[in-house]
């Protein structure tokens, strides 16, 4: 993986101009990852695996690694979820649930163990199969695995992106509140903003994905 | 049981419209209770500048939502507490053109409005007043104002001046945007400090949602807001008339009271899925179809606007994340134009998702995870995103139905919400989104990519002049029902190419001056 082009930038180093309020959230989520009450111990040794592949963080020490299973044990055993589903799929605990069993299913179809077991490459293809809705396995019959697939990554990545580090790395200041903002205009950088050492320019991403097969799901009305 | 004693109106649901009916109604000497469901929110305590922590906004309370193309739910299209949807919605606070009223004599689709333009220019005025909307020195576009908007335009941020250089370069008027949040202080509410959380909650009250302003003036002239409180039923009494709402009150402990208010005026005000669906749950004997639906119309008629993001990666930081979303606005492309292969049109407005809504935008719209992802993520500061608000036409296939075996937390049956494009919708937002691109490209992008999205809802209870075809008529009284009004987002006939808070805001304005005007006479 890239280095960030951020590197030594840290948006904890503001918290004191936070609201107080918003400090303790995110103080909290830093220092307390929530125990596991909803996925059994071999369910949670799966989506470990699972979450190492959409977003690995190799680059990081084990102990300094932003935890994200937990968190989405949270929600689910907290139902803290947005309340609807699709027609087509199940309420949200038992889309988890059927999920996980049906990438080990998935993985053991195509390579005899289940997904924690493989190396990254075959966990990727498994991944990807899921994501085309080309599993293997008696649970895609009842759960679309595409929708699924989207679901797992959008869950991933609002645990992720909500935590300082990964605010780091995309030179996110922070909350900013509730000293906002002065310098508004195209091209200009306040002086909490870090600036980047290099460019890394995602253009080659988006010109190679373009037509990719979207994760599915909706990012959320923004206006 | 608790039976509180008659009041002359009670409101269900204290969310856009609600807030302007609680506040007017009770200036004009009403005794008044408002009830909703949600918490009544304290923004300096309750509000949290975190993208995570605030989804307790959204109505999350269990639905299914189905269709040819099902729509996302919760923070998407319906908040939960008092201020409604406007406490996380984005602040686009435009008034609809005159063609919009009259798309059936004009284009030949939907139905005409039964009110026009002129009807509501009074009434947007007013509400523009109340929010203090900051607005552009001229609006080029319709529909025609009479003075300006009362606060200056905000100043533009990095994805406004995108929007402003691609527009240009291509000969597009544009404008800044005309935006409920306040630009200079307005009584003790400061001006925006471009802290870029609009859309979870402001926390300093420099957004005009209806909680920091209808709602605090509705209780300074004695309404009575009663939080937590969800409405199950109206009841009507032997006669046909509607007297009184029975609902279930959550206490302090979490300890559910059912409960019941008498009015002699009932309106309900809870937005297109949960007013539909009150009315199916309110049927009986008398009503075996639902309440106030003679017609039939009740939960059909559901729209939504398209409303694709394109991001655009710019060669300087363009840090969208940076003060309010909406900034700056096109509407050369609202009108119909023989030209296109569809009718009617969209308008075309900036967006700043913060890091967790880019991210799930990325992943779901270019299939990005793994290494991809996080070094795509390096790179947001360099993206501006342009989102379409494009026209859908309303069609009785879509629509909210009482789900047959599913119950909520009450014990109350689910809304089942149902959605498909038609062709003409689909022809005008694929025109909406490789304009989008364009206008990107010609301020310079260098890579854009497009997510496909859904925005408000409008329609499900359409008013009209015809009893057999509307569930209710221009002053938003229900035809079959005495007593009864409907007022908000549900009523709209078509769904224009504006966001719909000020149309729906002004609605609720000119309701309730007919309302004091009747009452006055004597003919509620
Ligand atoms: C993310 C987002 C961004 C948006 N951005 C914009 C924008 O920029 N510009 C714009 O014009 N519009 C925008 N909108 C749309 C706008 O917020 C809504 O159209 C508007 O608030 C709807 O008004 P309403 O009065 O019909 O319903 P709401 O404002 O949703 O109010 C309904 C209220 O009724 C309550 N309620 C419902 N059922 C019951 C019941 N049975 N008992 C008691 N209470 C009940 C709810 O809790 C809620 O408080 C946005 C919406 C969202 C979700």
């Amino acid at each position: 993986m890239k280095p960030s082009p951020y590197a030594g930038f840290d948006p904890l180093d503001e918290a004191r101009n936070w609201e107080d309020r918003t400090r303790e959230v995110v103080f909290h989520r830093l220092q307390h990852a929530p125990e596991i009450r909803f996925f059994t111990e071999r369910e949670v040794a799966t989506l470990d695996a699972i979450v190492d592949r959409i977003l690995p963080q190799e680059d990081r020490e084990p102990e300094a690694r932003v935890p994200i299973t937990p968190f989405i044990d949270q929600v689910l055993f907290e139902d803290d979820t947005d309340g609807f589903r699709k027609a087509d799929m199940p309420w949200e605990q038992d889309a988890w649930k059927w999920g996980l069993a049906g990438i080990d299913e998935t993985s053991r179809a195509r390579f005899g163990a289940d997904f924690g077991a493989l190396d990254a490459e075959r966990q990727n293809e498994v991944l990807s199969a899921v994501q085309k809705g080309q599993a293997e396995g008696e649970v895609w019959q009842r759960l679309p695995a595409g929708k699924f697939f989207g679901k797992l990554v959008q869950q991933v990545i609002s645990m992720y992106y909500a935590h300082p580090a990964a605010w780091a790395e995309i030179g996110w200041p922070g909350p900013a509140s509730k000293r906002g903002y002065m310098r508004t205009a195209y091209g200009r950088i306040d002086p909490w903003q870090p600036r980047p050492a290099h460019e890394l320019p995602s253009v080659a991403l988006v010109q190679a994905n373009e037509d990719g097969s979207g994760a599915g799901g909706s990012g959320g009305a923004l206006h | 049981m608790r039976r509180h004693e008659e009041v002359d109106a009670v409101i269900v649901g204290v969310g856009a419209s609600g807030g302007v009916l609680v506040k007017k109604l009770a200036e004009a000497g009403w005794r008044v209770v408002g009830l909703d469901a949600g918490p009544h929110w304290n923004p300096h305590e309750d509000f949290v500048s975190d993208e995570r922590t605030m989804h307790k906004l959204y109505w999350r309370d269990r639905r299914v939502t189905g269709g040819d193309d099902p729509i996302e739910l919760a923070g998407n299209v319906t908040g939960r507490g008092v201020g409604g949807s406007t406490v996380h919605y984005s602040m686009y606070a435009l008034r609809m053109h005159r063609s919009d009223f009259e798309v059936r004599t004009r284009d030949g689709v939907a139905s005409d409005w039964p009110l026009s333009y002129e009807d509501l220019e009074p009434y947007y005025e007013e509400v523009e007043h109340e929010l203090g909307i900051a607005g552009p020195v001229d609006w080029p576009w319709d529909a025609p104002r009479r003075g300006a908007y009362p606060y200056r335009p905000h100043k533009l941020n990095g994805v406004g001046e995108v929007l402003a250089r691609g527009c240009d370069a291509l000969g597009i008027q544009w404008r800044p945007g005309a935006i409920a949040t306040l630009s200079a202080p307005k009584q003790e509410r400061p001006p925006c400090v471009y802290r870029g959380w609009c859309i979870y909650g402001c926390t300093t009250d420099a957004k005009s949602s209806t909680l920091v302003t209808y709602v605090r003036a509705a209780q300074k002239a004695g309404a009575e807001i009663r939080p937590n409180s969800m409405a199950f039923r109206v009841n009507t009494d032997p006669s046909g008339r509607a007297r009184s709402v029975s609902y279930y009150r959550t206490d302090e402990h979490g300890q559910v009271h059912e409960e019941e208010q008498a009015a002699r005026v009932v309106i309900v005000s809870g937005y297109s899925i949960e007013t539909p669906r009150l009315l199916l749950m309110s049927a009986s004997a008398q009503h075996p179809d639902g309440l106030a639906n003679a017609s039939g119309m009740v939960g059909k008629g559901l729209m939504v606007h398209s409303s694709d993001i394109v991001f655009g990666r710019m060669p300087e930081p363009v840090s969208m994340f940076k003060a309010p979303p909406p900034n700056t606005i096109t509407q050369d492309f609202y009108e119909t134009d023989p030209a296109n292969d569809f009718v009617r049109g969209y308008s075309v407005q900036t967006v700043g998702p913060l890091p967790i809504k880019f991210a799930q935008n990325v992943a779901s719209s270019l299939g990005l995870w793994g290494t991809d992802l996080r070094e795509f993520m390096y790179d947001y500061v360099h993206y501006a995103g342009l989102g379409l608000v494009g026209e859908t036409l309303p069609e009785d296939r879509n629509g909210v139905t009482l789900h047959p075996d599913e119950t909520d937390q009450y014990g109350l049956p689910i809304p089942a919400v149902s959605f498909g494009w038609g062709e003409n919708d689909s022809k005008l937002k694929t025109a909406g989104v490789a304009r989008q691109k364009q206008i990107l490209e010609a301020a310079g992008a260098q890579a854009t990519f497009a997510a496909s999205d859904t925005a408000h809802l409008m329609g499900g209870c359409r008013m009209g002049s015809d009893p057999s075809d509307s569930v209710v008529d221009r002053d938003c009284a229900a035809w079959d029902v005495s007593g009864l009004y409907i007022c908000d987002g549900s009523v709209f006939v078509t769904s224009s190419a504006s966001n719909p808070s000020l149309t729906i805001q002004a609605i609720a304005a000119r309701t309730a001056d007919r309302l004091v005007a009747a009452g006055r006479r004597h003919e509620l």
